[in-house]
């Protein structure tokens, strides 16, 4: 193979998923960075050490802290891929010297396997790693070329990779067959040894299925529906090397190499997780309170779940627009403003955002906790520290501030942010001359309450007593009661409004207005001169009886969201 | 061969400046104690205890002098971070000196100056803690459970043994270990999830038990052994917590139902006392008295929940047991009424020689480690009065207490530290009936303990000698299909 046909290989697939990663599947490096946290202590790198595949997770944290920044984690991942295609291509090479002719785009074929997972939520940096490293053993196991070589390397590779001995084992003994090599029952009987080992080593720790002895492996307390992707990604990347022994020439072979290469794309593409990627796009934002970024999406390309609508509604809120432009898009139930929160490692974070964004600094504390005892393979997050490290300074809790926030200066990215908390947790007049935090103190709790998630109407309530110039607080409770369509609360709640508001009405309220008044018995009521103009529009509304011709007209309209259910039943009952 | 003999003499020059100690000359002397973590300052602590290591606080120094001394005997140390004392050295120096005030003499670099700070001391009791400690570790949780284990510490060395943990039994939550009088040839421990089970240890056998009945309310809970190993007195709770918006209390844990029972793991039943299993109170954390005629426990009547659990004040209360006849007495006598001080009695734990009860007293509820109000008291049974134990407490929650064999001294958690994570204490009872300072049970390397731990340790039990029941009898007992079951006894 020409030397400008290897670096094409390696280096354009890996420029493409730079650009991939930097301009499209970014959200999942904010995802991956999320979930971990990376100290530099000697005990984190002590943990790490003693099991096998812990120094590729160890290796794979420390890259990921980097995940910080997109353009860095979209280059440690396009490294990552070059680096493991160029290790095939070595291998391979040195396996087969005939290897060249005809299919020189299949050394490609196992990174894309690798990162068809990788770009999965479940994988870790370390599985990718453990693959490109048992490779590289395998290539200086053909360099070394002696037959003792493997007492050592054997469990070099078991200790470093854990599984990704499999892999490197099944390499050597394809570089045997390729050099038919008669020392070859030797390296089967030790690998044969090792394997027995490893198997009972695995038994003496823990249980395989409860276990994160699998490098890579975010177990998520059920690992066994994702190993399919791992075992193939291993199959692929033993299997090439030895299926390049056996092919040398192919006709087309241009057309052939054009097909693995857009296979192996088309792969990696369809692998990809949209939403996902989408969700930790706004979530990114969120935290960053790039609020504009957020309400940039555009709306047919938001994926509808609760989560992104969460996520919109509170940039909505953040920025004063939520009763103006939240049924922009179809608001489904009040889940779209304050999410259910499950047993994992995903809604407590959006959740935790919302009540951090509402001042509910205690609330915020427990998701963000919820959220760091609930990531996989026990790992903790840096984020989650970082908002709890904030929210225990704004409770007052001056030891817990301290301990977080001196884990927190053990991390790379979140040393400075340690120290500024260090500097003022223990002083008030410091945490009042920060802005953010002075307004979240300002618009905090001031009753101890209990806290019912089936009652948010409620809780707003308790908050806007204490804290009555908190406007997220009064547009999520507005919001909630246009959302369940209690338009009797939303009378009542509108006193909240006057501070804010005096001579206008946000634009939903107005239209739920325009409902309370036209269902009211008495039509005679007062009504303000705001609201004529939506009373026209709801006559409009209220004799169409097309229901395409509204649903195209008003499904970004109140009258829409209240009526549409029944709406939708009269027009199934017709059909 | 030149460079050899160079490259070994700067090596054995490099190890004899590493090994020797810096010569320390005091510029000034400091008349304040040292702020040492954890704090030892004039505690008194078992001639077994393994060594005191600390670290200074509240200074930025380059190097830490220590000196401990006792009449001729000496350990001196110097380090640039936390103390580390050996093991070995230690324990001859503790058991040369018992009944005795070791001087512990710190001096500390600063800007290449040596400051002395007052010196020390503290004291050995002859007295020797039980073999080991064994707690559940665990990361604080609410409502998702990390890394959850049981544990067992020695308490003479650092050792600790990993008994079962939480990622080999799918993540089960476990908990409500409890020994007979610290014995664990009598052991129960139970898993809840899919695999939920109570392992009971007696002597050569263990058996997995399915404990809730169609009668009961729930898997048994906090479980306590009679003295002759037969009956388990334990509680089924149906248990709920509420999270607070204000920034006192994070959160607050009941019961919507609380009952107790008398369990004979000899005939594998549960014993009938209706009168104490009705719907009008809340019955909680039972235990045998030393002589097992009574069963002590919380109790308090029923309320509407959750809008009126602060108004729940639990009085503790005891009833007869008779274990000839397996009869557990008609009367209920109120023996704390806590409710008349507006106050709620909780975790009743009796010392083995029958004179005290230590018990948990606070605002309201029975869930005293979400309580930053929660005090240790202790009841004196002979002179019948019960006191707050004023030097075991803080202004944090202070909790799950047990007694050690000798009934000398007890463990409790406390969430002085930082307000979040429990941490174990010990202190010694005075023939007085107060206690000694307590002290944190101590860590080999304290600054990492201080800084980088982030578990929980709670539910500490005193432990006479290593635990008979090992990781895979529990692992192939959890994961067997099969399970007995307890039978629920009708009067």
């Amino acid at each position: 193979m020409k030397k400008y046909t290897v670096a094409l290989i390696c280096i354009i697939p890996a420029v493409l998923l730079f650009l991939f990663y930097q301009f499209h599947y970014w959200g999942m490096l904010h995802y991956s960075e999320q979930y971990q946290i990376f100290l530099f202590t000697k005990k984190f790198l002590s943990d790490h050490l003693w099991y096998p595949g812990g120094i590729m997770d160890y290796l794979g944290q420390f890259l990921t802290q980097f995940f910080i920044f997109r353009s860095w984690g979209s280059i440690i991942m396009a490294i990552c891929f070059g680096l493991g295609t160029y290790l095939v291509h070595l291998f391979t090479k040195s396996t087969n010297a005939n290897y060249n002719k005809d299919l020189q785009a299949l050394v490609l074929v196992p990174m894309a396997a690798t990162w068809a997972f990788m770009v999965t939520n479940y994988a870790n940096l370390s599985f990718a790693l453990s693959m490109i490293v048992s490779i590289a053993f395998a290539v200086l196991y053909t360099r070394i070329n002696n037959k003792y070589s493997n007492i050592i390397l054997l469990p070099l590779v078991y200790w470093a990779t854990c599984y990704g001995v499999f892999v490197y084992a099944a390499l050597c003994l394809i570089w045997h067959i390729g050099k038919k090599h008669s020392n070859l029952s030797a390296l089967t009987l030790l690998t044969a040894l090792y394997v027995a080992v490893i198997l009972l080593t695995t038994y003496h720790f823990n249980s395989l299925r409860f276990h994160s002895l699998c490098f890579g492996w975010h177990f998520n307390k059920n690992p066994i529906e994702h190993l399919n992707s791992e075992f193939f990604a291993m199959i692929v990347t033993v299997a090439t090397p030895a299926a390049l022994l056996f092919i040398n020439k192919v006709q087309y072979k241009w057309i052939i190499n054009a097909v693995i290469v857009a296979a192996s794309v088309g792969y990696i593409y369809k692998m990809q997780m949209p939403l996902m990627n989408q969700m930790y796009k706004l979530n990114y934002h969120a935290q960053n309170e790039q609020w504009k970024s957020i309400l940039k999406y555009d709306e047919e390309k938001l994926i509808r779940h609760d989560l992104t609508l969460a996520t919109r509604n509170l940039a909505l809120a953040k920025t004063n627009r939520l009763l103006d432009e939240m049924f922009d898009i179809e608001q489904s139930d009040y889940q779209c403003l304050l999410p259910d929160w499950h047993y994992d490692f995903v809604t407590p974070v959006f959740l935790g955002e919302i009540m951090y964004n509402l001042s509910n600094v205690s609330l915020a504390q427990r998701y963000f906790s919820e959220c760091n005892n609930a990531i996989s393979d026990y790992q903790k997050s840096a984020k989650c520290y970082v908002r709890m490290t904030e929210c225990s300074m704004l409770n007052r809790e001056e030891k817990l501030t301290r301990k977080n926030a001196r884990i927190l200066q053990n991390t790379l990215f979140y040393k400075n942010f340690a120290d500024s908390i260090l500097y003022m947790c223990d002083n008030t007049n410091e945490i009042m001359k920060n802005k953010k935090y002075s307004q979240m103190i300002n618009n905090g709790y001031k009753i101890d309450a209990l806290y019912f998630k089936t009652e948010p109407e409620q809780m707003l309530k308790i908050q806007l007593l204490g804290s009555p110039r908190n406007y997220v607080a009064v547009q999520y409770l507005l919001a909630l009661n246009l959302i369940r369509k209690d338009l009797d609360a939303l009378m009542q709640n509108m006193q909240y409004l006057k501070p804010f508001n005096p001579n206008s009405t946000p634009r939903y309220v107005a239209q739920a207005l325009t409902i309370v008044w036209y269902e009211s018995k008495n039509k005679n009521i007062n009504i303000p001169e705001i609201y004529k103009r939506e009373i026209t529009e709801f006559m409009q509304f209220a004799q169409n009886n097309s229901f395409s011709e509204v649903t195209d007209r008003y499904k970004n309209s109140y009258y829409f969201h209240y009526y549409c259910k029944d709406y939708k039943n009269e027009i199934s009952a017709e059909n | 061969m030149k460079y050899l003999q160079k490259i070994s003499a700067l090596l054995i020059a490099i190890s004899l400046y590493s090994c020797g100690n810096e010569e320390v000359d005091i510029v000034s002397q400091i008349d304040s104690y040292p702020a040492i973590y954890p704090d030892y300052i004039g505690v008194t602590v078992p001639v077994n205890i393994c060594p005191l290591n600390f670290d200074l606080q509240s200074y930025e120094y380059q190097k830490l002098d220590v000196t401990i001394s006792c009449g001729n005997d000496e350990l001196h140390y110097q380090n640039n971070g936390a103390i580390e004392i050996d093991e070995n050295k230690w324990h001859k120096l503790l058991a040369n000196h018992t009944m005795d005030s070791i001087k512990v003499e710190v001096a500390v670099k600063i800007d290449d100056n040596w400051y002395g700070l007052k010196p020390f001391h503290f004291f050995v009791d002859s007295s020797k803690l039980d073999y080991s400690i064994v707690y559940r570790r665990i990361a604080p949780a609410y409502g998702v459970f990390s890394d959850i284990g049981i544990y067992q510490r020695e308490i003479s060395s650092f050792k600790e043994s990993n008994i079962i943990n939480s990622n080999q039994l799918q993540n089960a939550c476990m908990n409500c270990h409890a020994f007979n009088r610290t014995n664990p040839d009598n052991m129960l421990l139970h898993i809840r999830g899919e695999i939920s089970g109570t392992i009971y240890k007696n002597n050569d056998t263990a058996e997995i038990y399915i404990t809730k009945t169609d009668s009961t309310l729930n898997n048994f809970a906090y479980s306590y052994y009679h003295p002759n190993g037969r009956y388990i007195a334990s509680s089924m709770n149906t248990t709920r917590q509420v999270f607070r918006t204000g920034h006192y209390q994070r959160l607050d844990v009941f019961d919507y139902q609380a009952d107790i029972a008398v369990y004979d793991r000899l005939t594998s039943e549960i014993l009938p006392a209706p009168h104490i299993k009705t719907n009008e109170f809340y019955e909680d954390f039972p235990v045998f008295s030393a002589d097992g005629k009574k069963i002590y426990f919380s109790r308090c009547k029923l309320d509407k929940l959750p809008e009126n659990f602060q108004k729940l004040k639990f009085d503790l209360c005891s009833v007869d047991f008779d274990e000839e006849t397996r009869t557990i007495g008609k009367e209920i006598t109120t023996v704390i009424n806590a409710k008349s001080m507006n106050l709620s009695a909780t975790e009743p734990r009796p010392s083995y020689d029958g004179k005290y009860i230590m018990f948990c007293m606070m605002e309201y509820g029975d869930f005293a480690i979400w309580h930053r109000k929660s005090d240790l008291w202790i009841y004196d049974i002979e002179k019948d009065t019960s006191y707050c134990l004023t030097a075991a407490n803080s202004t944090e929650s202070e909790a799950y207490h047990s007694w050690s064999k000798d009934n000398k001294w007890f463990v409790f958690t406390s969430r002085r530290g930082d307000a979040l994570y429990t941490q174990l204490y010990f202190a010694k009872m005075n023939p007085d009936g107060t206690c000694t300072k307590p002290f944190l049970l101590p860590q080999r390397n304290p600054k990492v303990y201080q800084d980088e731990n982030t578990h929980s340790f709670n539910c500490p039990e005193f432990c006479s000698k290593p635990l008979p029941l090992n990781k895979s009898e529990i692992f192939e007992m959890a994961y067997s299909k099969e399970r007995k079951h307890v039978k629920f006894l009708t009067e």
